[in-house]
C-alpha cells in the first residue's frame, strides 16, 4: 500500500527545536505506516553504521555492545567489558543528595543494569524516573545537575546521553511491556533520528541502533496485542 | 470556573439537563479559548453553543476575565472573592493550579479522566485504553500535587464505540456524567464527602506519543469486565 503520510515528528532537529507532542492530530492508519517506514529507514542507516565501526572496535564500541547484549541479546563479542569494570559514582547516594554529571549518572545506571540488576530497583529507579521525568518535562538532558536537581551547567547538546537514556528505557521495555518507558522511548528516538548524522559518536551511533530495534520490537508487540495491522 | 472547551459545553449541557445550576461562573478568555471555538459535532452533547452563550442562557451571573491564565492575579481575585466554597474546575488543558489560588480558602472539583492512583498525569483516558481497555474517571478535590487531591468519587465507563472523538466528545461526555452524579450526590447528602488518595504507589503519565495515541484510537481491545454502571462514591471520612 502507497504510504502518502509523512512521519513528521522527527523531520527537524529537536535538540534545538524542542516539540511537546500537543494536540497531535489522528491521521488514521497510515500514520503507523508512516512511523514504521521512518524507523525502519533510520534502523537501517545505523546498521551499516554499526558494521563499519565493528572493524576497528574501541572501547566506546565494546560499552555499546555490552549494552546491545544486555537489550537484545545479539552483539558481536569485541572482548572489552568496560561497563563490567565501571565504577558507580552517583548512584551510591539518592537523587537529591549530591550533584552530578549526567554521564556517570548514566554509566553507573548501566553497569548495575546488566551486572547487579538485583539492586537496580532500590538504587536505580528513582534516578531513571528522575532522568526520564526531566526529559518529559524540558526534552532536554543537562550535562550536569546539582544537589538542588536543577541544571548547573547549561549544556544540553551531548547527544550520547540521550542515546544511552533511549536505550536504558528500551531495557526496560523489553524486559517487561511498560507503556510509561515507551512512551518516552518513542520521544527519545524522535531526537536521535532528528539529528540524523550529527549522531556524535560510535556509542551513540551504536546505542541509538539499540534503542531503535528494541522501540520496534515493543511497538510491533503492541500491535498485535491490540489487533491493529497498519 | 472555566474556559471555552469541549469540556465545559459538555460541563454545562449536563447540569443545565439535570436542573444544577451553579450561583455563579468565573469565565477566562483570551488565548487559544476563544469563544467562537468551533468544534466538530459529537453524539454525546450538543457542543453547537459556545459557554459564554450557554452561561447566560442558563441564567448564570458570570465575570468575565481577559486572561486564559487561571493563576493570573485577576483570576485568584475574582476566586477569593466568589462566595462559593467550591468551585468546579474546567480551566484549559494541562494548566497547574499554584498555592496562591489553593490560598484562597476556596476547593477546585475536578473530574479527571483516569482512575487514581494508577492513572494521574496527562492523557490518561488513552493510557486507560491501552493498558486496561476502559476509559476511568475520578472527581477530585485539587491539591498542588498533579492529580493527588483527596477523591469523591469513581467511575469506570467502557470504551466508545467510535475511538476518534474521545477528545471532543467522550471524555468530556463521561467526565460530565459523573460530575452529575457527585452533584446529585452533595445535593442529596448535604455535604461533600471525600477521601485521601491510597497509599499505594501511583503512576503519574506524560502526554501521550502520537504512535501510542494511534494504537489506542485503533485498538480493538476492551475490557469485558467493565460495565456502565460501576459507580462508587467516596465514603465519608471518619
Amino acid at each position: 500500500m502507497v504510504n502518502t503520510i509523512a512521519y513528521p515528528y522527527a523531520q527537524t532537529n529537536l535538540l534545538t527545536q524542542r516539540y511537546h507532542y500537543q494536540y497531535t492530530p489522528y491521521q488514521g492508519p497510515a500514520f503507523l505506516r508512516a512511523y514504521l517506514a521512518q524507523r525502519h529507514t533510520f534502523r537501517d542507516q545505523l546498521i551499516s553504521i554499526r558494521e563499519r565501526l565493528l572493524i576497528n572496535p574501541t572501547e566506546e564500541i565494546a560499552m555499546a555492545e555490552e549494552i546491545r547484549q544486555a537489550v537484545l541479546g545479539s552483539s558481536t563479542q569485541v572482548g572489552e567489558t568496560p561497563l563490567k569494570n565501571h565504577r558507580c559514582t552517583v548512584t551510591s547516594s539518592a537523587p537529591g543528595e549530591r550533584d552530578f554529571q549526567t554521564r556517570s549518572l548514566l554509566l553507573d545506571l548501566w553497569h548495575v543494569a546488566i551486572y547487579r540488576m538485583q539492586d537496580f530497583d532500590r538504587t536505580c529507579l528513582p534516578w531513571t524516573n528522575f532522568l526520564l521525568q526531566r526529559y518529559e518535562v524540558t526534552k532536554r538532558l543537562y550535562v550536569g545537575y546539582g544537589a538542588d536537581l536543577k541544571p548547573s551547567e547549561g549544556k544540553f547538546d551531548v547527544t550520547g546521553n540521550y542515546a544511552l537514556l533511549a536505550a536504558l528505557l528500551a531495557h526496560r521495555c523489553i524486559a517487561s511491556p511498560d507503556i510509561k518507558a515507551l512512551n518516552t522511548l518513542l520521544k527519545l528516538v524522535d531526537l536521535l533520528a532528528s539529528l540524523g548524522t550529527e549522531l556524535q559518536n560510535s556509542l551513540t551511533q551504536l546505542t541509538s541502533l539499540v534503542a531503535a530495534e528494541a522501540e520496534l520490537l515493543a511497538v510491533e508487540g503492541l500491535f498485535g496485542q491490540h489487533e491493529v495491522a497498519p | 470556573m472555566a474556559v471555552d472547551s469541549s469540556r465545559t459545553r459538555a460541563y454545562l449541557a449536563a447540569l443545565h439537563e439535570n436542573d444544577l445550576i451553579p450561583a455563579h461562573a468565573i469565565f477566562l478568555t483570551g488565548g487559544p479559548n476563544r469563544p467562537d471555538l468551533d468544534l466538530p459535532p459529537v453524539p454525546y452533547f450538543d457542543n453547537s453553543v459556545p459557554a459564554q452563550d450557554m452561561l447566560q442562557e442558563m441564567g448564570i451571573a458570570t465575570q468575565v476575565l481577559d486572561t486564559s491564565d487561571v493563576n493570573s492575579p485577576e483570576a485568584v481575585a475574582a476566586v477569593r472573592d466568589s462566595g462559593a466554597d467550591v468551585l468546579i474546575y474546567s480551566g484549559p488543558g494541562g494548566a497547574i493550579l499554584r498555592r496562591d489560588l489553593f490560598d484562597t480558602g476556596k476547593r477546585f472539583l475536578h473530574i479527571h479522566p483516569g482512575l487514581v492512583p494508577h492513572f494521574r498525569g496527562s492523557t490518561t483516558v488513552y493510557y486507560s485504553l491501552l493498558v486496561e481497555g476502559t476509559c476511568g474517571v475520578s472527581a477530585m478535590f485539587l491539591n498542588e500535587q498533579i492529580d493527588q487531591g483527596p477523591v469523591l468519587a469513581t467511575r469506570t465507563f467502557p470504551p466508545p464505540a467510535d475511538r476518534t472523538s474521545i477528545d471532543h466528545g467522550y471524555d468530556p461526555y463521561i467526565r460530565s456524567t459523573l460530575l452529575v452524579q457527585v452533584l446529585q450526590d452533595f445535593e442529596a447528602r448535604g455535604e461533600w464527602r471525600s477521601l485521601p488518595q491510597g497509599q499505594e504507589a501511583g503512576e503519574t503519565y506524560f502526554i501521550m506519543h502520537p504512535v501510542l495515541r494511534h494504537l489506542a484510537i485503533l485498538s480493538k481491545f476492551a475490557s469485558e469486565e467493565t460495565e456502565e454502571e460501576q459507580w462508587q462514591a467516596t465514603a465519608p471520612i471518619p
